[in-house]
């Protein structure tokens, strides 16, 4: 897991950065990020299987892009998400995510916050001399 | 980022509560911004609002000046509380001034219950409406709808539910717009739009939406209290914060990238990425305006089913029906939307695109578009407070139609990020405490609570009576609350 929220960044969102040697860490760490901010992934059991795949023409679109799949995944169909997987390919700009998850189910899940968007505030994807960096704001 | 202790900017004062930044502030600047805010709110106010405001008052076809309400504080693109109108002709439409989760809004109910009947069925109660009304995270709505009646709900928003048996006729009345925003054309809202959001009718959400119930605190103005149905103090009202869920967040979504590439074929510079707009007259802003619409319609329609189900918990509760617990709609409002409205311009009657985001409609007396129940004495106003320190009902006033294009604040406004507020104090604990002091809440999740402590949020009536005081809008009855379901 290498990402953190941050407290200093926006007030009625949430905001995280992320990190990673590679982009596929990097990408890998950012959707963690998503996925707890929306529950424990603790709580949730891998009963389920879904498999996004996005290309496109800049690295920090493709992360938006697939940040925001996971969020309209959630919403389409009603899941919320355990564990997350994501192979980059710098060259042909593309990624493959595989997650896994479970129906929502308030009862036996430690949910956490809905959330309703990536949002471009203060949105940057930067490589430094340790890999890469992103921030991120979610709308809540 | 948060920042409270860098300078203010040099503010020009025009009254104890009205403070405008010039042109001279930032190069670009077409208009001026100004804050509606006592002294203490201004200087606690986070600096990024006076920014985001100013980056407001750039964009192309302002009118006069950007505004910020008393509760304002940072978002993305517009500032939470901000207000901007802007030229039909010339001027832009820009999701960010609306944000992603189009017509949030707010609805008061009342009872002819006193807090004393309610009282030892209070748990009872809030138990039966957590467990009836979905809240958190997704989550299908009781309202099972096909892509078809979806297309219906788009179209005639709260109608659709009068027709379907999810209310009152007199409903209708005691809504802004009558809960139907004209110019909805569902082709003109994406199928992921639709996938994301049809199974969603009937759910709160989360974040800082919540289902309340609250008792008359004290009474301001008790002739119009009574025209509005509250008529004594412990009288029982309930209040729903909700908005449009997953559809309304996915057309925001993808209209702010169709925006994007609008802006470079129109030459439009923005100064923060989520102001991307496009003219209001372009196919784009046109389009836009058609599916902002459908959404609005829809939040309209998800906070009517609610309250049917609120009514049905209350039969079950009292074993009286909804009609004889006079359970009466106050009035529904919206506080995340644009609407082309009429107002006055450097004297004269102007037709504008007035973006509202975490900012509420407050027509006074005489606007045609207030029903008749509301035309002779303004229109109400409901503004949430935070779940521990209560909320208001109050009026729109001729003075906020000469200065605020009819608009007022919407909430308290938030002080503290949720990370900060999940670290002061834990959901459990929290819900405990609030039970010590009589607000018994039931919760999707209990980080969510945290996020929503009332530390967490700026003195309400400190922001209340800015606006009372400033004349933009009259305080009528303060609630307290006592039970609350959090998404």
């Amino acid at each position: 897991m290498a990402f953190r929220f941050l407290e200093d960044v926006t007030l009625a969102d949430v905001a995280f950065e992320a990190t990673g040697k590679t982009l596929s860490e990097l990408f890998t760490s950012a959707a963690e990020a998503v996925i707890e901010t929306m529950a424990n992934p603790k709580s949730i059991k891998p009963k389920l299987t879904k498999k996004i795949t996005k290309k496109e023409e800049t690295i920090d679109k493709l992360l938006f892009e697939l940040l925001e799949e996971i969020i309209y995944l959630k919403d389409k169909d009603n899941i919320v998400f355990c564990d997350v997987t994501c192979t980059v390919d710098e060259k042909k700009m593309s990624v493959k995510a595989v997650l896994h998850g479970d129906a929502i189910k308030p009862q036996e899940q430690e949910l956490h916050q809905d959330v309703k968007a990536v949002t471009l505030h203060y949105y940057t994807v930067e490589k430094n001399d340790k890999g890469w960096r992103t921030q991120v704001v979610l709308d809540i | 980022m948060i920042n409270r202790d860098a300078p203010l900017p040099e503010f020009e004062k025009k009254s104890d509560f009205i403070w405008d930044i010039p042109t001279t502030y930032k190069k670009g600047m077409l208009v001026p911004a100004r804050i509606y805010a006592s002294e203490k709110l201004l200087k606690d106010m986070d600096r990024a609002v006076f920014d985001q405001l100013t980056n407001v008052a750039c964009l192309p076809g302002i009118q006069e000046r950007a505004l910020c309400m008393p509760d304002g504080h940072s978002g993305y693109g517009f500032p939470i509380g901000g207000v901007a109108a802007f030229d039909m002709n010339s001027g832009v439409i820009s999701p960010g001034g609306i944000g992603f989760d189009i017509n949030c809004g707010m609805r008061l109910v009342t009872t002819n219950l006193t807090y004393k009947d309610v009282q030892s069925k209070l748990h009872k109660l809030v138990d039966l409406l957590f467990e009836q009304v979905p809240s958190g995270v997704g989550g299908k709505g009781f309202v099972k709808t096909d892509k078809n009646a979806f297309t219906h709900v788009m179209k005639n928003g709260a109608r659709w539910c009068i027709e379907n048996g999810y209310g009152w006729d007199e409903d209708l009345k005691h809504m802004e717009d009558f809960g139907c925003i004209e110019h909805a054309e569902p082709s003109k809202v994406s199928e992921k739009a639709i996938s994301r959001g049809f199974n969603q009718l009937g759910t709160l959400g989360s974040g800082n939406h919540y289902l309340e119930i609250q008792y008359a605190g004290e009474i301001f103005d008790e002739k119009i209290a009574k025209q509005l149905g509250i008529f004594s103090k412990d009288q029982i009202c309930i209040m729903v914060h909700c908005g449009s869920r997953g559809f309304g967040h996915q057309i925001a979504t993808d209209y702010l990238k169709i925006f994007a590439d609008v802006m470079k074929r129109e030459n439009i510079t923005i100064r923060d990425p989520e102001l991307s707009c496009a003219p209001f007259t372009s196919k784009e802003g046109q389009n836009y305006y058609h599916a902002m619409a459908c959404a609005a319609n829809m939040a309209f329609a998800n906070r009517q089913v609610i309250l049917q189900r609120i009514r049905d918990c209350f039969k079950k509760t009292f074993d009286k029906t909804p009609e004889e617990l006079e359970m009466n709609l106050v009035y529904d409002v919206a506080h995340n939307i644009a609407k082309i409205e009429e107002h006055k311009v450097e004297g004269k009657k102007k037709k504008l695109i007035v973006h509202r985001k975490g900012a509420t409609r407050c027509f006074g007396p005489g606007r045609e578009e207030l029903s008749p129940l509301f035309r002779k004495i303004g229109q109400p106003v409901i503004i949430g407070g935070s779940m521990e320190t209560g909320s208001y009902l109050l009026l729109g006033t001729e003075k906020a139609l000469e200065e605020t294009y009819g608009s007022t604040a919407h909430g308290s406004g938030r002080t503290m990020s949720r990370t900060a507020a999940r670290k002061e104090i834990r959901g459990d604990v929290l819900q405990k405490e609030m039970e010590k002091r009589g607000i018994y809440v039931r919760t999707a999740s209990y980080s969510g609570l945290a996020e929503e402590a009332g530390f967490a949020y700026k003195p309400i009536s400190e922001v209340i009576n800015t606006m009372h005081d400033a004349g933009i809008s009259k305080k009528i009855v303060a609630f307290k609350p006592i039970g609350n379901v959090k998404g």
